[in-house]
């Protein structure tokens, strides 16, 4: 479809690129009781932009018809604003895996017979789990009016769980994991150990509150204690005035122990990806090192307004325009072994996953309550509290870093080590 | 279009199918101060098929053009018979064969306005935000209008379509001064008239006012306090808290539903759900399995006494179909909210504010949050209570609890109902996202939990 719109288009505006994506998912769910339900879907969309007499409009379709989207494109630019729009030329793309040909050709079948391996692998107080499998497979192809054409097929294959926990106040752990190959027995078996390690421990009260101490944040968690940090290091919050990280680029604005990369490149990931949906070459980006800010991504059209290069991280979802978005964070891991950690904590708190925060995330102000945090005495874990409160600045809370883990964990498109961090204000019950 | 899905949902092998399409066109322009950041327009087709046969599951297939619901016909079928027949589905509770065709109010179709307008609409709400007060510093702007086409076919004979418009305006401005940033919003949702739109933006400059406002406002002390909700906090809460506990399926989020009789609060506590209120965001002319929607009470003087159903959930609980089932994108259709309200009491919000030395008036809700079984809105527009009046400017203020203690603590409701037209939207775990209106009077809680949302 790339190649009809762009040949259409390319006579009547000076400038245009599209996006084209398509994808089939076979979603099967199997609960506790009751009848299974399965689902196949299949979907197709293609986003254009045009600058044209100046003005840059947009327009996406789900119609295989050229001729309209061109149009409403084109009529969209009419209203648009004066803007620069500088196109890539060709160049080559890097090698990066991005699908999985078992996943591609998995079909309702295969999707409910890992369904039922997970069910049947599940540990007796996780019986009334609901299963669920998910399987998408596709491609993306893109172009531009300077002859930038590439496409790379894409999988992604979810499995997760969702069940009722116990305690004062009841919650429901949603558990999954995804990733771009078909799943084998071994991922299978680190979602059954994650889900035992969550759901085995008893339930204890507020009187087994820890001394105020330490809290070892799980690899999963941590992401969420770098949410003020997340979009400060993206070019639209410097275009907008609302990064706090502008202008410190280089200071020791984090702390020391935060080296954080972003890399389309990592193989088989989520995020993975040899261009990004502007046709820009894909690359890791540097975004903090040792505490110290180096880079913002950064998609074409927020890079031609603050005179930066793009670094090939626009994203464009179907029916909205280009911007920038991260493709596979990676923290770099510290040097402490899990007994360190284990250590350092003493009687303390682990914390497993940790929503998004509420609250401000301008200033960092915020609060962070969770279910899946476990009360550790003598290196061990003894019971989970109904409920972890965490309050102030998350920024100032990383200034607290004790510790941080050598081994990295894999969690969709995030990549992390555990953490300690010291002194916060935290309330159990 | 409407033969071809009647001829799919004919030559399907399943004992039972049914078809639902949808098409919708969208024009948005965003403006980040007096610059256009966005300018587009979408056309968007996508569909989806769900079968079922005697003795099995459902299956459902979803499909994004016309020319491809054979296929997906097949699929579902093919979905249906695959799954394990351990527990077969329910066949779909009867009902009435409907045939209708709903079309767009004269006059209101956005096709008709040219883009130009738009713009020209988009500006002066920005023009009215920004120059509202010298404080304003940043705002942002968003002009949309859809219309959306849908269509739902059905193997026991409902033929149904409805062409919907919606024009929806939203704005954002923050306000700085001395070091201090605040924030405000608001946003409104009406079906196609331009007219009304035009009178929105002729007092879009309270928004700037309550950023402005908010800049020197004391924080409100964390405690318990009487409190004092108007119409839209009140109609988020009974939504939120309420309302999501009143969906008959358990299956998409766990929580399951409130049973029948059972107490919520107190007597003058009275709570529906009406998908035929006129001009609202929850109302259609057929839900997403062919029922005709209704207004279902759910909570009469403070006790469950109904659940919105779905057909397949009507066939399980043997009770009668309340037009709830909607769908988002290509997933079935589960018992979703439509216009939840709380129905109107008696007296004013000075009847309310009465006797009360000293509470807080909470308004204008920013945000929502439901985990846990615990429910926080947080309120725009705080005022403290004084000796039974409305006093000076507070901020930072999350009404947070158990639904069942805050509606527990409610002692009156007024009578000065009135629905919110916000383009508010309700995102049921695991379900999708599909608009929806609130409506309430104000209403008195004796006491509450204010604090920070934890």
């Amino acid at each position: 479809m790339i190649g009809r719109v762009l040949e259409r288009v390319r006579p009547r505006v000076s400038e245009a690129d599209a996006v084209s994506r398509s994808d089939e998912t076979i979603t099967v769910t199997v609960p506790s009781t009751g009848p299974a339900r399965a689902a196949r879907t299949s979907a197709l969309s293609c986003g254009l932009r045009v600058r044209h007499e100046g003005r840059v409009g947009h327009a996406g379709s789900t119609e295989a018809d050229p001729e309209a989207l061109v149009r409403s494109a084109i009529e969209s630019a009419a209203v648009g604003e004066r803007e620069e729009l500088f196109l890539p030329a060709p160049s080559p793309a890097p090698e990066v895996a991005t699908a999985d040909r078992a996943a591609a050709s998995a079909g309702p079948h295969e999707v409910l017979e890992l369904a039922r391996l997970v069910r049947g692998r599940l540990p007796d107080a996780a019986r009334d789990a609901e299963v669920w499998v998910e399987r998408s497979a596709g491609w993306v192809e893109l172009g531009n009016t300077r002859d930038v054409h590439a496409r790379y097929d894409a999988t992604l294959v979810g499995i997760g769980v969702r069940l009722p926990l116990p305690g004062e106040r009841p919650a429901m752990l949603s558990l999954h994991r995804v990733g771009v190959p078909w799943p084998g027995t071994g991922e299978v078996d680190r979602l059954v150990t994650a889900l035992e390690r969550l759901v085995t421990p008893p339930v204890v009260g507020r009187t087994m509150a820890p001394p105020p101490g330490r809290v070892w944040f799980a690899p999963r968690a941590v992401r969420a204690l770098l949410a003020p940090v997340l979009p400060a290091l993206q070019a639209n919050a410097l275009h907008q005035g609302r990064s706090f990280l502008a202008g410190r680029e280089h200071e020791e604005a984090l702390p020391a122990g935060i080296t954080l990369r972003d890399d389309p490149l990592v193989p088989l990931r989520p995020g993975s990806r040899p261009v990004d949906d502007d046709g820009v070459v894909c690359r890791p980006v540097t975004l903090v090192d040792r505490g110290r800010p180096t880079g913002w991504i950064c998609d074409l059209a927020t890079g031609a307004r603050l005179g930066r290069p793009s670094t090939g991280h626009g994203r464009r979802l179907p029916f909205a325009p280009p911007r920038a978005a991260y493709s596979n964070l990676v923290l770099d891991p510290g040097e402490a072994r899990p007994a360190d950690l284990i250590a350092e904590t003493g009687e303390g708190i682990l914390v497993e996953l940790l929503p998004r925060p509420w609250g401000d995330l301008r200033s960092g102000r915020l609060v962070l309550a969770t279910p899946y945090a476990y009360r550790v005495s003598d290196g061990a874990v003894v019971g989970r509290f109904s409920r972890c409160t965490l309050r102030g600045n998350l920024l100032d809370m990383l200034r607290r870093l004790v510790a941080l883990g050598r081994d990295t964990e894999w969690a969709g498109a995030w990549c992390g080590p555990a953490m300690v961090l010291e002194g916060l204000d935290l309330a159990v019950e | 279009m409407t033969d071809r899905l009647l001829a799919a949902a004919d030559r399907s092998a399943a004992g039972f199918t049914e078809i639902r399409f949808l098409r919708r066109r969208r024009t948005l322009v965003v403006l980040r101060g007096r610059h256009v950041e966005l300018a587009t327009a979408t056309f968007e087709e996508h569909g989806a098929v769900r079968c079922l046969s005697p003795g099995r599951s459902w299956g459902v297939a979803g499909f994004g053009s016309m020319g491809e619901v054979d296929a997906a016909a097949r699929r579902a079928h093919e979905l249906s018979l695959a799954l394990p027949v351990a527990a077969a589905a329910p066949p779909p509770v009867p009902v009435p064969a409907r045939r209708e065709t709903l079309h767009c109010p004269a006059g209101r179709d956005p096709r008709d306005l040219p883009l130009a307008a738009k713009r020209r609409l988009a500006d002066a709400l920005a023009g009215a935000v920004l120059g509202a007060d010298r404080r304003v510093v940043e705002t942002r702007v968003r002009y949309q209008d859809a219309l959306l086409e849908t269509w739902v076919v059905t193997s026991d004979g409902s033929v149904l379509y409805e062409e919907r418009p919606e024009i929806s305006l939203a704005a954002r401005v923050t306000a700085e001064e001395g070091g201090t940033s605040e924030g405000a919003f608001d946003s409104v949702a009406i079906p196609g008239t331009w007219a009304e739109a035009e009178r929105w933006v002729a007092t879009a400059d309270r928004i700037a006012r309550r950023a402005v406002e908010r800049l020197h406002a004391p924080p409100v002390r964390p405690g318990r306090w009487p409190v004092v909700l108007d119409p839209r906090m009140a109609g988020l809460l009974v939504h939120r808290a309420i309302g999501h506990r009143c969906h008959a399926d358990p299956a998409v989020d766990g929580a399951g539903p409130w049973p029948l009789g059972f107490r919520v609060g107190p007597e003058p506590l009275t709570v529906g759900d009406d998908g035929t209120a006129p001009g609202l965001r929850g109302t259609m002319g057929f839900d997403h399995e062919g029922s005709r929607p209704q207004n279902t009470t759910l909570i009469r003087h403070g006790v469950v006494v109904g659940h919105l159903h779905t057909r397949s959930t009507a066939a399980a609980a043997g009770v009668a179909v309340t037009g709830n089932a909607r769908g988002t994108g290509s997933d079935a259709p589960v018992a979703r909210l439509t216009n939840t309200y709380l129905a109107n009491g008696r007296g004013t919000l000075d009847d309310l504010l009465r006797g009360i030395g000293e509470g807080v008036y909470l308004a204008e809700p920013r945000s929502a949050r439901t985990d846990e079984g615990r429910v926080a809105l947080d309120a725009g527009h705080v005022r403290m209570i004084r000796d039974g009046a409305l006093a000076e400017p507070l901020k930072d203020a999350v009404l947070q609890g158990d639904p069942l203690a805050l509606f527990g603590a409610m002692d009156a409701v007024a009578g000065d109902f009135r629905w919110d037209l916000s383009a508010s939207r309700c995102d049921r775990v695991g379900a999708g996202t599909l608009p929806v209106s609130t409506g309430a009077p104000h209403v008195r809680l004796v006491e509450a939990d204010i604090g920070d949302g934890a």
